[in-house]
């Protein structure tokens, strides 16, 4: 394979990473505390849709973004209500939230775009760095991204410094491992637990943002296609580390685009084996670290106070 | 004792001597595997019954978002309702009606996008899906620059395999060098895949893409607005997309079949049998140049198309498969 193919299978495999990115970091957090939410597929579709709804309406996708953010930790919220304060089944309550995020975003779409099929969505543009994006092979690896690709990077280790050196990390993995010890120390287990659902939430809203303002400009109804799901399995497989999120969000990103670019060299091979790639990766993950000692002890069970 | 007797008696009754009331009015189910606005599969058949509901006085329902499993339910709701007519949009329809249709012979099925007939009452229409791949193969190859074209489909069900077919043939019709890839998304909907994959073909030379599906059409089309390379759009007109992009859009007038479908309902001429829409039935069609493409071509090229076009219409050249 020559050297420009590969470049072009890296940075599109930088791309496929970064919505899964978004939503595994803050669902780390969350599960960190002890908050399971499956729903992140749901909350990346309102965060896609949002972020294309205001950045057609304020001209800039910042504008977008940050609606994407807002109404991310807005259903992160409501899950944290179902799941944090009325105890309800962490499994059931995200259920509800994919089935919300595909109604209410599709529906959005509709009351917002009716007959308005080719509207010009301000996405964000690929950095630019002049003689650095110039630059071969390393250019188009690492200098000609869209910001919010180095966010992303710079926000995994930030969360792991902030989960292993801090006090607040301390606070929230001891929410997340024994909750009823961090309440006889003064700790507010469910006020943590829901700030944790709500950034969870923030965090899967910008994934959503990213799909549908930086690697696209627009929405489609069910576009995050799966992508919730895998970001789950990337936590599993990173073991509820962030700097592990990254890295195996980036073998399921450069995994993706390999498929994509092998499919049109072996035509004789039936184009599924191709596609299945990366699910068979998300699986063996799952079988790998079925029983790991990083899962937090307290993991979607609810704390009710003795 | 005699008020429940009455209550129940009439609860009986009354559907029963409702329901003809409304027998004037033609009374029309659509049922689509995907959204409406997905701008392309789901859309044109949307179109189609909007338009017709104009020209006609019938009565329309509309069901989206269809899953496979979903869909013997479906239909026989609808025929249980005594709808008239029972229109299936894609292939996948193909095998529930054929179950069911016996049962219901006072309700026309119609299944879009799918060969299958049966007495009394199922028919099909079609489009041919391999010639509109051949035009857009053909005026691929004459506007290629680097001599490779890429064809990206949403999932290889049979219409779009004729397409892929069919843009193969009519590219090598043109030049017998042209290297043509193709490759599937998995997806109808997931176009951030489309749009990776049509850059990954970008990547590899092609220089003119096109693609085949329901939303990852908007990924290519993005992809390749992105890359400055051409692209040739399929079904839908798609100029007013990307105007500097398409070059022109191979069309297939799915909402065609659907006017004619209720059309022949209505004037009592439709048949159990298998309709496949071409060129010369307006099933499929060329939309024209505009801006930057209007003069790209020379005019013993613009003959050639047309030419093709002609060709295609006697039947003497054909994209579908033998």
């Amino acid at each position: 394979m020559d050297l420009m193919l590969l470049t072009g299978l890296l940075a599109s495999g930088v791309r496929f990473a970064m919505p899964l990115l978004f939503a595994a970091l803050g669902e780390t957090m969350g599960q960190k505390s002890g908050v399971l939410n499956v729903g992140l597929e749901g909350i990346m579709l309102v965060g896609a849709f949002l972020a294309v709804a205001f950045s057609v309406a304020t001209g800039s996708p910042w504008g977008g973004l940050l609606a994407a953010t807002l109404g991310g930790a807005a259903m992160g919220l409501l899950h944290g209500f179902f799941a944090v304060r009325l105890k309800v089944d962490q499994i059931v309550s995200g259920l509800a939230l994919i089935l919300l995020g595909l109604g209410l975003s599709g529906f959005g779409y509709r009351l917002v775009f009716a007959g308005h099929q080719s509207i010009r969505v301000p996405g964000f543009e690929r950095l630019d760095l002049g003689p650095l994006s110039d630059l071969p092979v390393l250019g188009p690896l690492l200098f000609s991204h869209h910001l919010l690709a180095y966010v992303g990077i710079f926000m995994a280790v930030g969360l792991w410094w902030i989960l292993t050196r801090t006090g607040l990390g301390l606070t929230i993995r001891a929410v997340g491992e024994n909750p009823k010890a961090a309440d006889s120390v003064g700790i507010d287990v469910d006020k943590v637990r829901m700030r944790c659902s709500a950034f969870g939430g923030a965090m899967a809203g910008i994934g959503g943002a990213y799909l549908s303002t930086a690697q696209l400009a627009g929405f489609v109804e069910d576009m995050v296609a799966g992508r919730g799901f895998i970001a789950i399995a990337c936590v599993v497989f990173a073991r509820w580390n962030p700097l592990g999120v990254l890295a195996v969000a980036l073998i399921f990103g450069i995994a993706d685009a390999g498929q994509i670019r092998l499919q049109p060299f072996f035509p004789q091979i039936p184009y599924q084996f191709f596609i299945i790639l990366p699910y068979v990766l998300a699986l063996v993950a799952l079988a790998g670290s079925a029983k790991s000692a990083s899962l937090p002890a307290a993991l979607a069970q609810p704390y009710r106070k003795a | 004792m005699f008020r429940s007797v009455l209550i129940v008696a009439l609860t009986i009754v009354m559907p029963l001597v409702a329901v003809p009331a409304f027998a004037d009015t033609l009374r029309i189910a659509l049922v689509l595997p995907g959204s409406v606005t997905d701008g392309t599969f789901n859309s044109a058949a949307n179109t189609g019954i909007q338009s017709a509901k104009e020209k006609y006085d019938i009565e329309v329902s509309v069901r989206e978002n269809t899953d496979f499993a979903e869909i013997p339910e479906v239909l026989l709701s609808y025929a249980r309702e005594g709808y008239d007519v029972v229109i299936g949009h894609g292939f996948q329809f193909a095998e529930p009606v054929m179950e069911i249709h016996a049962d219901y012979p006072d309700t026309w099925f119609i299944v879009n996008a799918a060969q299958v007939a049966a007495e009394p009452n199922v028919a099909s229409f079609d489009n041919r899906w391999g010639d509109a791949g051949y035009i857009a193969g053909t005026v691929a190859a004459m506007v290629t620059q680097t001599g490779t074209i890429g064809h990206i489909g949403g999932i290889p069900v049979p219409v779009i395999e004729d397409y892929n077919a069919g843009f193969a043939k009519g590219a090598a019709s043109v030049r017998d060098d042209v290297k043509v890839l193709s490759a599937y998304v998995g997806s109808f909907s997931d176009i951030a895949r489309g749009a990776e994959i049509t850059t990954s073909l970008i990547e590899q030379g092609a220089d003119v893409v096109t693609s085949t599906g329901n939303e990852n059409v908007v990924g290519t089309i993005q992809a390749a607005e992105k890359a400055g390379v051409m692209a040739i759009g399929t079904a839908f007109d798609s100029y007013e997309a990307a105007p500097d992009t398409i070059v022109t859009t191979a069309l297939i007038n799915m909402g065609e079949n659907i006017d004619q479908a209720v059309g022949k309902v209505i004037d009592g001429s439709i048949e159990p049998k298998v309709y496949v829409l071409g060129l010369s039935e307006n099933g499929i069609g060329l939309a024209p140049f505009r801006g930057r493409f209007e003069t790209m071509l020379s005019d013993a090229q613009k003959a050639d198309i047309d030419q093709m076009l002609a060709d295609i219409e006697s039947g003497k050249v054909t994209g579908q498969p033998e």
